[in-house]
């Protein structure tokens, strides 16, 4: 057969906004809702410039919910681009875009295969006029698809390389909704060379044996705990050999978090060196491309209760701001959290037969709850937001979210009623 | 600290006042209503925590007895220095001095950290009580104490139970409240919720974007349709309204071909002939004025010279009669000065001939005219007379020197002599100058004969002079006088003779004078003038008889020629007349030349006149003829028919024109004709009015779709490419992430402040403070254990009382008065003893503080109060003696009060 090339991305999320950020500087803000769309151009840009046989598309392409369609012009453009080189595309819709979020009024190159929800289609890729491969897909006709979908592909009747495009949850990764739920077993039982997968964010490679199961990622973080390089999979199939996979980074920001620890610092202005040191690292590592960075200042420090002083925190956040702002290329100090603990020992403050002895006593008691009780303090305190408009607002805490509260509270209370040496 | 003195220079009605006698434990100052001891106590308070600014009814005890403000305090610290502590007026309350027992000064600072930093405010509240602040004020109530009082007990430092848990309850009620509006959390919700609404209806938007797009679709297909339905409306209402525009031209082309053909065969005479016909018309008619107006100037100008007729003998002696003309006022003055000049002139020779005679005989007319002094003659005659006068003086001069000297030699006979040689040089310059005059008057020269005269008589005088000295010299001298007095007159003879020669030689008489001869000289002259004039006027009358003679005769033989009579009477008028008479024919002749000119000319012009004029008038009737034309009236109608048909043919050329550019040529315009044959104006208009409603609804409607179609555009464009939903998502996603935060920092707060009570309230229930303890104590043991539990929630004010009883009491509101006062008392007492566990203790002074406890329990207060003393100084004030007597059974050292004293 050959050797047949192609692009697999998916989850572009074109033209949606970025999560889990605030108050970003102009010229950050705007960088950001470009980058979404840059990074579809690198990926249209790679595809042509490997000139590969095909690219598929594994779902969200966009959020259906923030739809707009810029999104969609901006997307047909690319298609429009490779269709121009002689490369196809094939299209299946995810969660976020299904078939019925798509404009039915945009004209679409005719080297432009979508595949349909009611079954799977598979397509010939024709190169010099001979079929070269085949592609089999199936898209989601609606949002919440609960279906195992991995289940209407049936064995391909062919000796070609097949791919099969699918936007499901493998294997129950509960970081992202179970929609399409399979297995990487189910998916190896359909005989296909290839699934190109979407729906998970990081870019992983479930199988790497034949049949190879692939979820490329993001092709651009959109929030700070995506981190790391995202892209697409440059992929190549030849006859005797096992599926080459090549992780192509395609994003323009890069999102960081990371821990400084700051035990060693004695004044802010150390504390504020350490956070530099640590932005230019990651900035190193980002391959020249601006930085978005949540980062935690940790450790037992002296400079603790200086820090921990109201308004200490924020303007240094501030202070750093302005100067990695400057950086070429720039860094955006997304957050600076405050997580170090006072010089003082712990374990003696809670000997003490008085009231810090007895407040820490509390909140002992308090982080030895099980998550249940911490939920139920939660709902308990929460009650007073039970006739609250705004309450709607208010997404559900992350596990583990309420004892993070409690030690905060902890660490808070204890700056404030132990005596400095 | 421990009062050792106290020294007030002056303070109210305190002045150079030192109190003394104080030991450690129970001091009492006794002493009546308006002794000063709660002066004494303010002045304590105000030495250590300064003097208070002027503000509402405030006693600043100003120094009424004058001198200086302020004093000073003796202290034993707890550590056995002794400080001096001053202070006088001076900013921010007064100028404050601490200095120790060697005189080193002690910062403020250091001094109130000594002090365990304790505020005026906790100072008057718990260690200088009076009985007001013993009743009105729950000591507990003040922030200071409340955090003094558990903050040591709590183990927190500086913070106080208070402010931890205002820390998270303020934290948490920014972030949020139920129904607040400014909370961080009810700001953000409000936010989103106006931002999802925007959002969502952006996303409707969007999802009419297919809807949108078919319907600009059938928009477009609409538009063309009416656009094609415009197109032939437009078309139809051109064709209407071309014929309406047009059909007055069309029935302008019908109307001048009838005419034209009513008009029938008719020359064509051109513009041009016409003209020309019209001015040759015009040639004759001049041409006939002119001829004829050169004609009756001709006869007035023949008129006019046979009117000019004068006499020409006048002309013929036009010279004679300007001769007379101009000798006419000659004439005049001839006839007039005549007979006066005659007149005069015969007076005059008379009065000459008189004069001639006088001149002697000899003299005639002829002889006077010729007589004649030369110049030379004239100064020989005056050389003459001058000689003869020198002669005569000269002589004279001689006679009188000799007189003279024979009077001197008669007066001077006795005088000496002088020598004999200046006697010759006397007599030798007498000799000169006797020559010398002789010579120069012969010569006629009278100045050097002068002075000669001068020089004799001088030499005669020195010759005499000496010869008086002398007989002989004197006697010589004269007789040479003598004959000087002879040459003289002789000398003056000859010089006579030679005079009368010399004026017989000019005609005068010899005997004649030289005056004589001048008088004759000077008649002549007179007489030879006269003589000139006579000549003169004989001239001019004889010119005048000339004249008068000469114009009498020219003008006789001038009238005699003349045809008109002139009157001879008066010759001078006469020659006037005839002068006038010539003026007026030479006018006349000028004139008559100039008409007869004029008539020449005019002659002249007649003949070629006549000559044009027949010329013209063949031309113009050689025209008329030419198109058959008998007069130019006939010439002139049928030019104008002739006009008007071109006319007429011109219009329809245009008229044809005008429906072609229109209509086009060949079938269609006849067709065209045609069809504005069979309507007419009214029809057209109609037809026109009906096809331009019609489409007017149809652009309307276009015009509608058009502005559909064009606002889809803009929206599709919108749609397809605003930035502003992703703007709007991104700020939403901002507001979620910020409320995400806010409700988590809610979250943390609440937990924090739920610990805080927690904790709070185990602390409570597990760990009364020891200040409550012992308040308990002393209050129990003061109401002799009326009451035995006190109770007091953590951070709070709030107090209540349980007696032996069980019963709890809320205080201030369910205890009387004294028992109130007890326990403030008691609960003084424990929070004093409470602060002096990490601060210098203070003295303690309470001025009558037992006034309200009754007999039972004020001795028991006392005696809790001398228990209290034991480890720290206690002052007491009291104006009652048994309550002094009290104190003193205690154990109590009375003060000493010295007014008036000298202090250092």
């Amino acid at each position: 057969m050959g050797t047949v090339r192609f692009v697999h991305c998916a989850d572009l999320h074109l033209d949606t906004p970025f999560r889990g950020l605030s108050d970003v500087a102009p010229e950050v803000g705007e960088a950001l809702n470009k980058a979404t769309f840059q990074s579809w151009d690198n990926i249209v840009d790679l595809a042509i410039r490997e000139q590969v046989d095909f690219i598929v598309i594994a779902g969200d392409v966009y959020d259906s919910s923030d739809r707009t369609l810029r999104a969609q012009f901006r997307f047909r453009d690319g298609l429009k681009r490779l269709a121009e080189r002689g490369i196809p595309s094939f299209v299946a819709f995810g969660n976020h875009d299904p078939l019925s979020g798509w404009s039915n009024t945009l004209d679409w190159p005719e080297s432009v295969h979508a595949f349909g929800a009611g079954a799977v289609d598979s397509c010939p890729v024709i190169r010099d006029g001979l079929a070269v491969a085949t592609v089999h897909g199936i898209s989601y006709p609606k949002e919440a698809v609960t279906e195992n979908l991995s289940r209407r592909f049936d064995r391909p009747e062919t000796s070609l390389p097949s791919v099969a495009v699918l936007h499901a949850n493998v294997g129950g990764d509960t970081a992202h909704l179970p929609y399409a739920p399979t297995t990487v077993e189910e998916l190896s039982s359909r005989g296909f060379t290839y699934w190109a997968l979407g729906h998970v964010h990081a870019h992983r490679i479930l199988r790497a044996d034949a049949p190879v199961i692939v979820y490329p990622g993001c092709s651009q973080s959109r929030q700070p705990n995506e981190t790391g390089a995202k892209g697409c999979c440059l992929v190549t199939l030849a006859d005797g050999m096992l599926p080459e996979v090549r992780f192509v980074p395609t994003d323009v920001v890069r999102f960081h978090q990371g821990a400084v620890d700051v035990s060693r610092c004695d004044s802010i202005d150390a504390a504020r060196r350490a956070v530099i040191a640590n932005c230019r690292s990651a900035a190193d590592e980002a391959d020249g491309r601006p930085l978005v960075a949540r980062l935690s200042l940790t450790g037992r420090t002296d400079v603790h209760r200086q820090l921990a002083r109201a308004g200490a925190v924020p303007e240094l956040a501030a202070d750093l701001r302005e100067e990695l702002l400057t950086l070429e290329p720039w860094i955006w100090l997304e957050r600076l959290a405050l997580d170090t603990r006072g010089a003082y020992d712990l374990d003696v403050q809670r000997q003490r037969q008085d009231f810090v002895g007895d407040i820490i006593s509390i909140y002992d008691g308090l982080l030895a709850r099980g998550p249940a009780e911490l939920e139920q303090l939660r709902e308990e305190i929460e009650s007073d937001l039970s006739s609250w408009g705004g309450r709607r607002y208010l997404e559900p805490l992350p596990p583990g979210a309420v004892r993070e509260l409690a030690e905060e509270a902890m660490r808070q209370t204890l700056d404030l009623v132990i005596a400095e040496d | 600290m421990r009062l050792r003195e106290i020294q007030v220079w002056g303070f109210g009605t305190f002045a150079d006042t030192r109190v003394r006698g104080f030991a450690s434990g129970l001091n009492v100052l006794h002493g009546p209503n308006e002794f000063g001891k709660t002066t004494l106590l303010e002045f304590v308070r105000r030495v250590l925590f300064g003097f208070p600014a002027k503000r509402g009814d405030i006693n600043l005890y100003p120094n009424i007895r004058g001198g200086r403000y302020g004093g000073q305090l003796v202290c034993e610290m707890r550590d056995g220095r002794m400080l001096t502590v001053s202070r006088t007026t001076g900013k921010s309350g007064g100028a404050l001095s601490v200095e120790d027992e060697h005189g080193a000064a002690l910062a403020q600072d250091a001094f109130y950290a000594a002090l365990g930093n304790a505020s005026s405010d906790l100072y008057q509240n718990l260690f200088s009580v009076g009985l007001t602040q013993l009743y009105d004020d729950n000591p507990l109530t003040l922030p200071e104490v409340k955090d003094r009082l558990y903050g040591a007990g709590l183990g927190l430092g500086e913070v106080s139970v208070t402010k931890l848990k205002e820390t998270f309850s303020d934290a948490a009620e920014k972030l949020f409240r139920p129904r607040g509006s400014t909370q961080r959390m009810n700001v953000i919700a409000g936010n989103l919720s106006q931002l999802e609404r925007k959002i969502r209806e952006r996303a409707a938007q969007l999802a009419r974007y297919d809807e949108s797009a078919r319907e600009r679709e059938r928009l477009a297909a609409e538009s063309e349709r009416l656009r094609q339905q415009q197109r032939e409306l437009q078309a139809g209402q051109r064709t209407l309204a071309s014929r309406k525009s047009l059909y007055p031209t069309f029935a302008g082309l019908r109307a001048a071909e009838q005419e034209l053909a009513d008009l029938g065969v008719v020359p064509d005479i051109p513009d041009e002939t016409m003209q020309d016909l019209a001015q040759r018309r015009q040639s004759v008619a001049s041409l006939e004025e002119r001829l004829k107006e050169t004609q009756v100037r001709l006869g007035a100008k023949q008129a006019e010279s046979a009117s000019l007729a004068f006499d020409p003998a006048l002309l013929q002696h036009e010279k004679e009669i300007k001769a007379l003309s101009r000798s006419l006022a000659q004439y005049r003055d001839a006839r007039r000065d005549l007979p006066l000049l005659s007149r005069d002139q015969d007076e005059a020779m008379a009065q000459v001939q008189r004069s001639i005679g006088a001149l002697g005989t000899g003299w005639t007319d002829e002889r006077v005219r010729s007589f004649n002094l030369t110049a030379e003659q004239g100064d020989a005659l005056h050389r003459r007379q001058d000689a003869l006068q020198a002669r005569e003086r000269a002589a004279q001069k001689a006679v009188d020197r000799l007189d003279d000297y024979r009077v001197q030699t008669r007066a001077s006979r006795a005088r000496p002599g002088l020598p004999t040689l200046y006697r010759a040089v006397g007599l030798a310059v007498l000799g000169l100058g006797v020559a010398g005059c002789v010579y120069f008057a012969r010569n006629g020269q009278a100045l050097p004969a002068i002075l000669s005269g001068v020089a004799s008589a001088l030499g005669l005088v020195v010759a005499l002079s000496l010869g008086s000295a002398s007989g002989p010299l004197r006697d010589r001298a004269v007789e040479e006088l003598e004959q000087d007095r002879k040459e003289a007159e002789r000398l003056l003879e000859e010089e006579r003779s030679a005079w009368a020669a010399f004026v017989q030689s000019l005609g005068f008489a010899p005997s004649l004078s030289p005056d004589a001869v001048a008088g004759q000289l000077q008649a002549l002259r007179a007489l030879q003038v006269s003589l000139r004039e006579v000549d003169e006027r004989g001239a001019r009358i004889s010119n005048m008889k000339n004249v008068v003679e000469t114009t009498g005769g020219l003008f006789a033989a001038v009238a005699s020629a003349l045809a008109e009579p002139v009157p001879a009477a008066d010759i001078a008028a006469g020659i006037e007349t005839m002068d006038a008479r010539l003026d007026s024919a030479q006018d006349l002749r000028t004139r008559s030349e100039a008409v007869r000119g004029e008539i020449e000319q005019l002659e002249g012009r007649v003949a070629p006149l006549k000559t044009d004029l027949a010329a013209a008038r063949s031309e113009f009737e050689t025209l008329l003829a030419e198109y058959g034309a008998s007069s130019f009236e006939e010439f002139v109608t049928l030019h104008r028919r002739s006009a008007r048909a071109r006319q007429l043919r011109s219009d329809i050329a245009k008229s044809r024109l005008a429906i072609q550019a229109a209509a086009g040529v060949g079938e269609s315009f006849d067709a065209f004709l045609a069809s504005l044959e069979s309507t007419n104006p009214e029809e057209l208009a109609a037809r026109l009015s009906g096809i331009e409603e019609e489409l007017a609804t149809v652009e309307g409607r276009l015009s509608g779709v058009n502005q559909r179609i064009g606002g889809l555009d803009a929206e599709l464009s919108e749609l397809a490419s605003s930035e502003q939903l992703l703007a709007w998502e991104t700020e939403a996603e901002e507001l979620r992430q910020q409320l995400r935060d806010a409700h988590r920092d809610w979250l943390r707060a609440r937990i924090g402040l739920r610990a805080v009570e927690q904790a709070v309230a185990r602390y409570e229930t597990t760990r009364q403070p020891a200040v409550i303890r012992e308040a308990q104590e002393s209050f129990s043991r003061v109401t002799g254990g009326r009451f035995t539990t006190l109770l007091n929630p953590v951070g709070s004010g709030d107090l209540r009382v349980r007696d032996a009883s069980g019963n709890e009491r809320a205080v201030p509101g369910e205890l009387s008065r004294g028992t109130l006062e007890q326990l403030y008392l008691a609960m003084r007492l424990g929070l004093i003893a409470q602060y002096e566990q990490n601060a210098e203790p203070l003295p303690v002074i309470m001025d009558d503080i037992l006034v309200n406890f009754d007999d039972e329990r004020g001795p028991l207060a006392v005696r809790a109060l001398a228990e209290f003393a034991n480890d720290r100084q206690v002052i007491v004030m009291t104006c009652h003696d048994a309550t002094r007597r009290l104190y003193l059974d205690a154990g109590a050292r009375e003060l000493v009060v010295e007014k008036n004293t000298t202090l250092l």
